[in-house]
C-alpha cells in the first residue's frame, strides 16, 4: 500500500514505520504468542538447569542450551515489547498537528495513529467508506460504545455515509486534540465518522442520542479504556511520593484524634475509595489558596448531596501524594467523627468539650494534622449539641492558629453561622456548586460498572441521561450529583427486583413515579381514560360550572401530554364567583385527580397578608428558613396552590405572585430558587359576586361578553391591575348555584353520608320529597352550596345521629328520612 | 512478507536495545532512586535530625531548677531516640543505595551481552555436538 493523499491537507503515509510497529504489536502482543513464548521461556530456564545438575547426555545438553538460546531470544522480545512498543511515543504532539492543519497546511497523521487503529486503516484503505465504518463498529471500543448507546452494527448496515475522508479524520484529529492525547484511537475515528456523516447522526437520534451523547459516550469508553491499560513505568505520573515511613516521626502522637477521628489520607492511600474519573480540579486548587497560609481555615458551604465530602478526599489524595502546597504535602486529613464525639457522653456534663479540647490539644501537638469537621454547624449554631458550648473551645484554637481545619456546612446554616463575624471571620470560604449535567453524567457512567456488577444488569447511556433528566424535573430539592447516584442505584435495585436485565427509561421512569407519587411515564390507560374524562371525574364532586370545569380540564390535559411550557407553573386559574358555589372543592379535586391526593394542596388565606411586612410570612425571615409558601413549595413541589380572597392581599405581595406566575420561580429569604414550575396555582377571589349574581339571575348565559365586562369592573374598581390578570392561563367565572343544582349538591352530600354509613354496614334511604324539601331550605343565592351543608348537617345528620345512639342500631339495618323527619 | 517484517523486528530491536534503551533506563533509575529515597522519608529525615521523637517533651514553667533539669534530660533523651532512629534509617538508605547501584552496574553489563546470548548459547552448543 502506498501512500495515500486524500487531499491537500490530511495524508496517511503507509510507509511511516508505526505501521511496521504496528503489525509488530499484533503479533507479539497476542495472548497465543505470549502464552507460548512465556511456556518455552520457563521450560528452557528449567531445562537447561536440570540437565546441567543432573549431568546427561551431551546431547541433551546441545538440545538444553538451544532451548535456552530460544528462551533468551523470547526474553529480549518480550523486554522490546514491553519496553519499548507498549510504551510507545510518537514523537510529533497531536496538538501540533492540529494547529498546523487549522493554518491550511498537509499534515500526515500517520505518526499519531495508535496501532488499532493505524492497523484498521491500512488494512481496509481502498475500501469504500462503509465498509470502514463497519469494521470500526466490529473493534472492541466500537462495540462498547453501541452496545452502551442500545444499538448494535446492524443499524448500519445498508447506510450510506454521506461524509467525506478527509473531514472525518479531520474530525478525528480534533477529537484527539481536544482530550489532550497521544494518539488518535479508534474512537476518535469512530467520533469522525458520527459527527460528520448526518446519516449516522439520524441513527443514533432514532435511539435519542445527539451528537453531545455521543461525545460522552466516548468519553466513557476512553475512561474505561484508560483504567484497564497497564500503567507506564517510564510516566512519572505512575510514580507517586507518599513522604515515606518516616513523615510522623517528627508529629506528636495522637490518641484522642484517633480515638474520635477517621484519618482519610489512610483511607485513600488504603485505595478503598473509588475515584472517580471526574475531577473537581478547579475547586481542589481553591482549597489549596484558601488554606495557602499556615494558620488560614476553610469552610465549604454546598447544600447536602453535592460532594463536599467527596471533594475534601480528592484534597486528601493530593496532600498525600505531596502534589499540593509544601506546609499542606504529607499532612494527615482527620475527620472528626461527631458521633463518637457524642456518643456516651450524655450522663456526664462537660465530657464532649473535654473531649473536644483533648482532641484539639493532640492536632496541635502533632503539628501535621488537618481537622475536618463535617456539618460543622453542630457547633456552632446553638441546639446542635444541646446544652455542650463547642465554639468557646474550637475558637481559641482557630484564633490562635495552631491548627487548621476544614468546616462544611449547608447554605441555611452558613446563613445562621455567618451572622456571627466573630466566627464567619475566622474563614476562608468556599462554594460548592451541584456538579453540571456533564460532569453527573461522567460520575454516573463511572459508578454504572459498579452497578451493573452488583446488580447483574446493564445500563445504557439513555438510562443514565434519563436518570439525570427525572432527578433535575421530579426531585428539584436535592443536589447534583447525589440525588442522581441514588436515583440510579434505587432504579438498578428495582430493576433486580423486577428481574429485567436492562435499566430502561421506563423502569427509570416508575421508579420515580413510585418515589414522588407523580405519574411521571407516559400516562397508561387507566389514567388516560380518567384524563379523557376528567369532566366527569371532576363533576362527581361539582354541581354545575360546565364551563369552568372544561377550561380547567383542557389545561391539565394539555399539561400532562407534555405541552406545557417548562418554564411556567403547569397551570394558573383565578376563579371568580360568589361563595359556595365550588371554587375551593374544584381545587380539592384537582389535587386529587393531577397530584394524586387533596393532601398535595397549600391553601394560604390571603387576607393574612393584608400588610407589606406580612411578604416574611411568605419567603422566610431571619429567624425561619423558608415561610409559609416557600417552605412547603420546596418540599413538594408537586402541589396545587389554593390562594384563597386573594383580593384581600396587599399589592405588593400580589407583585410578588406576577414572578411566580410568569416565571415559575422567586427567590426566598436565604436566596434560594423556589421552583413552582410543578405546581398549579388556583386564585379565588369573591370580587365581582354581586356583578355576577345580578347577570345570572337575569340572563343566566355565561358568555364570553360577560366574562370582559366582569374583568372591565374588576380593573375599574382597582381590585386588580392588569398585569396581574393577564398572567393566568385563565380568569374563570363560578356561576350562582340554581335552585336544581341546590338539589344536585343535596344529593352530593346525602350521597356523601350513606357512604359513611355504609361502612358502618347501615343504609341510608332518603326519600326524593325529603331532598326536595331539603333543598328548598338550603337554597340561598348568597350562600351557595354551604348553607345547603348547614341545612344538611341540622336536619339530616342530626335526624342520624340521634337514630343511631337512641336505638343501638347493627350492622344490616337502615334508617330511612322522609320529609316529616325534617323538623323546624 | 513475514520475512521482511521479522527483519525489520530484529534491526528494530537491536537499534532500540543500543541506542534506545539508555535513555529510558536513566529516566526509570532515577525515577526508583527517587521512590527510594521517597519511601525512606531522607529528605524528611535529614530536614528533622534532631527533633525530638514523636514530638515527645516536656517543660516545666516556674518550677525547681531540679525539675527544669529533669525536663532538659528528658528532652535530650527524646531527641537522642530520634537521632537513633533516623540514623538507622540513614544507613539503611545507605545500604540500599550501594546495592541499587552494583545492580545497576550489574543490571547494564548484562544489558549489553544479552541480545548476543542466543547466538552465543547456539555456537556453545555446538561444541557439545562435535565433541
Amino acid at each position: 500500500m502506498n501512500e495515500s493523499t486524500t487531499t491537500k491537507q490530511i495524508i496517511i503515509n503507509f510507509k511511516d514505520p508505526i505501521f511496521a510497529l504496528a503489525k509488530i504489536n499484533k503479533k507479539l502482543g497476542s495472548p497465543r504468542f505470549k502464552s507460548i513464548s512465556n511456556i518455552i521461556i520457563i521450560v528452557g530456564i528449567i531445562f537447561f538447569a536440570l540437565i546441567n545438575i543432573l549431568k546427561l547426555s551431551d546431547f541433551l545438553m546441545f538440545f538444553a542450551i538451544n532451548l535456552l538460546a530460544i528462551s533468551t531470544f523470547l526474553i529480549n522480545l518480550k523486554l522490546y515489547f514491553d519496553l519499548k512498543i507498549k510504551n510507545y511515543v510518537p514523537k510529533i504532539e497531536i496538538s501540533v498537528l492540529a494547529e498546523k492543519q487549522s493554518l491550511g497546511n498537509q499534515i500526515d497523521i500517520s505518526p499519531v495513529l495508535n496501532f488499532e487503529a493505524a492497523l484498521l486503516l491500512k488494512t481496509n484503505w481502498g475500501n469504500t467508506l462503509e465498509s470502514i465504518f463497519l469494521k470500526i463498529c466490529q473493534t472492541r471500543e466500537a462495540s462498547f460504545i453501541l452496545y452502551k448507546a442500545g444499538l448494535s452494527t446492524q443499524y448500519f448496515s445498508g447506510l450510506k455515509i454521506d461524509a467525506s475522508i478527509e473531514e472525518i479524520l479531520k474530525r478525528a484529529l480534533e477529537s484527539a486534540a481536544k482530550n489532550n492525547q497521544r494518539f488518535i484511537y479508534i474512537s476518535d475515528l469512530f467520533w469522525g465518522f458520527a459527527s460528520s456523516s448526518k446519516i449516522i447522526q439520524d441513527t443514533f437520534y432514532k435511539a435519542e442520542l445527539d451528537t453531545k451523547d455521543l461525545e460522552n459516550l466516548i468519553f466513557w469508553e476512553k475512561t474505561l479504556m484508560a483504567r484497564t491499560e497497564a500503567k507506564s513505568l517510564l510516566d512519572p505520573e505512575n510514580w507517586t511520593s507518599t513522604g515515606g515511613i518516616a513523615k510522623d516521626w517528627s508529629s506528636g502522637y495522637t490518641i484522642y484524634l484517633d480515638q474520635f477521628g477517621k484519618d482519610l489520607t489512610s483511607m485513600v492511600s488504603g485505595g478503598w475509595l473509588n475515584f472517580s474519573v471526574v475531577s473537581r480540579e478547579n475547586l481542589t486548587r481553591e482549597m489549596e489558596t484558601a488554606l495557602s497560609k499556615q494558620h488560614s481555615h476553610l469552610i465549604m458551604v454546598g447544600e447536602a448531596g453535592v460532594g463536599k465530602r467527596a471533594l475534601v478526599l480528592e484534597f486528601a489524595r493530593k496532600v498525600l501524594h505531596g502534589k499540593t502546597l509544601d506546609h499542606l504535602n504529607f499532612k494527615r486529613i482527620i475527620e472528626i467523627d461527631t458521633g463518637l464525639l457524642v456518643a456516651g457522653a450524655h450522663d456526664n456534663e462537660g465530657e464532649i468539650e473535654t473531649r473536644l479540647q483533648l482532641i484539639l490539644n493532640d492536632a496541635v501537638k502533632a503539628g501535621n494534622v488537618i481537622i475536618f469537621i463535617d456539618n460543622i454547624h453542630s457547633i456552632f449554631i446553638k441546639d446542635g449539641y444541646g446544652t455542650a458550648n463547642l465554639s468557646q473551645i474550637l475558637i481559641p484554637y482557630l484564633e490562635s492558629g495552631r491548627l487548621q481545619l476544614i468546616g462544611a456546612t449547608n447554605l441555611e446554616s452558613w446563613h445562621k453561622i455567618s451572622a456571627n463575624s466573630n466566627i464567619s471571620s475566622l474563614f476562608n470560604k468556599l462554594e460548592v456548586p451541584e456538579t453540571d449535567k456533564n460532569q453527573t453524567l461522567k460520575i454516573l457512567q463511572d459508578l454504572s460498572f459498579k452497578f451493573e456488577y452488583k446488580y447483574k444488569i446493564a445500563i445504557t447511556y439513555q438510562g443514565l441521561n434519563e436518570t439525570y433528566n427525572l432527578a433535575k424535573k421530579y426531585i428539584p430539592y436535592e443536589f447534583f450529583p447525589a440525588k442522581a447516584i441514588d436515583l440510579l442505584e434505587e432504579a438498578a435495585i428495582f430493576c433486580q427486583n423486577k428481574r429485567s436485565n436492562y435499566l430502561t427509561p421506563e423502569l427509570l421512569k416508575e421508579v420515580v413515579s413510585n418515589k414522588t407519587s407523580i405519574p411521571v411515564s407516559e400516562a397508561n390507560d387507566d389514567e388516560k381514560n380518567v384524563l379523557l374524562h376528567l369532566e366527569q371525574f371532576l363533576h362527581e364532586r361539582i354541581v354545575g360550572q360546565d364551563k369552568a370545569i372544561k377550561t380547567v380540564a383542557s389545561a391539565l390535559r394539555r399539561a400532562r401530554a407534555g405541552l406545557k411550557n417548562d418554564n411556567r407553573p403547569v397551570a394558573s386559574f383565578l376563579f371568580l364567583g360568589p361563595t359556595g358555589v365550588g371554587k375551593t372543592e374544584t381545587c380539592k379535586a384537582l389535587a386529587k385527580a393531577y397530584f394524586g391526593s387533596e393532601r398535595n394542596m397549600l391553601r394560604l388565606d390571603m387576607s393574612e397578608y393584608q400588610e407589606v411586612s406580612a411578604i416574611h410570612k411568605l419567603l422566610g425571615s431571619d429567624q425561619e428558613a423558608g415561610g409559609y409558601l416557600t417552605k412547603p413549595i420546596r418540599e413538594k413541589p408537586f402541589t396545587l396552590i389554593l390562594l384563597d380572597e386573594v383580593e384581600k392581599a396587599h399589592p405588593d405581595i400580589l407583585n410578588l405572585f406576577l414572578q411566580v406566575l410568569d416565571d415559575g420561580r422567586i427567590t426566598d429569604n436565604l436566596e434560594r430558587t423556589i421552583d413552582f414550575t410543578h405546581a398549579i396555582i388556583i386564585a379565588t377571589s369573591n370580587a365581582g359576586s354581586e356583578l355576577i349574581r345580578e347577570h345570572f339571575m337575569s340572563s343566566n348565559a355565561d358568555t364570553h361578553e360577560f366574562g370582559k365586562i366582569l374583568i372591565d369592573k374588576l380593573l375599574k374598581d382597582g381590585i386588580f391591575k392588569p398585569e396581574f390578570l393577564n398572567r393566568f392561563d385563565g380568569v374563570i367565572t363560578f356561576t350562582p348555584l340554581s335552585k336544581e343544582e341546590i338539589n344536585a349538591v343535596a344529593r352530593l352530600l346525602i350521597k356523601g353520608i350513606a357512604r359513611q354509613l355504609d361502612e358502618k354496614g347501615i343504609a341510608l334511604k332518603v326519600t326524593d320529597g325529603a331532598i326536595n324539601k331539603l333543598s328548598e331550605l338550603g337554597f340561598d343565592p348568597a350562600f351557595g352550596a354551604r348553607q345547603m351543608r348547614r341545612v344538611v348537617q341540622d336536619k339530616l345528620e342530626d335526624f342520624i345521629a340521634e337514630k343511631i345512639l337512641g336505638e343501638s342500631l347493627e350492622r344490616g339495618d337502615s334508617i330511612t328520612f322522609d320529609v316529616e323527619d325534617i323538623k323546624g | 512478507m513475514e520475512g521482511m517484517l521479522a527483519k525489520s523486528l530484529i534491526l528494530s530491536l537491536l537499534k532500540w536495545w543500543y541506542f534506545e534503551s539508555p535513555k529510558q533506563f536513566l529516566t526509570l533509575a532515577k525515577m526508583i532512586a527517587r521512590k527510594i529515597m521517597d519511601s525512606l522519608s531522607i529528605s524528611i529525615i535529614l530536614r528533622t535530625f534532631f527533633s525530638p521523637w514523636k514530638k515527645v517533651t516536656s517543660y516545666k514553667h516556674n518550677n525547681s531548677l531540679e525539675e527544669r533539669v529533669r525536663a532538659l534530660e528528658d528532652n535530650a533523651v527524646s531527641r537522642l531516640v530520634g537521632v537513633v532512629m533516623r540514623s538507622a534509617i540513614l544507613i539503611l538508605a545507605a545500604l540500599f543505595i550501594v546495592f541499587y547501584i552494583v545492580t545497576l552496574m550489574l543490571g547494564s553489563i548484562i544489558w549489553i551481552i544479552f541480545p548476543t546470548l542466543p547466538i552465543a548459547l547456539a555456537f556453545y552448543s555446538l561444541g557439545f555436538i562435535i565433541s
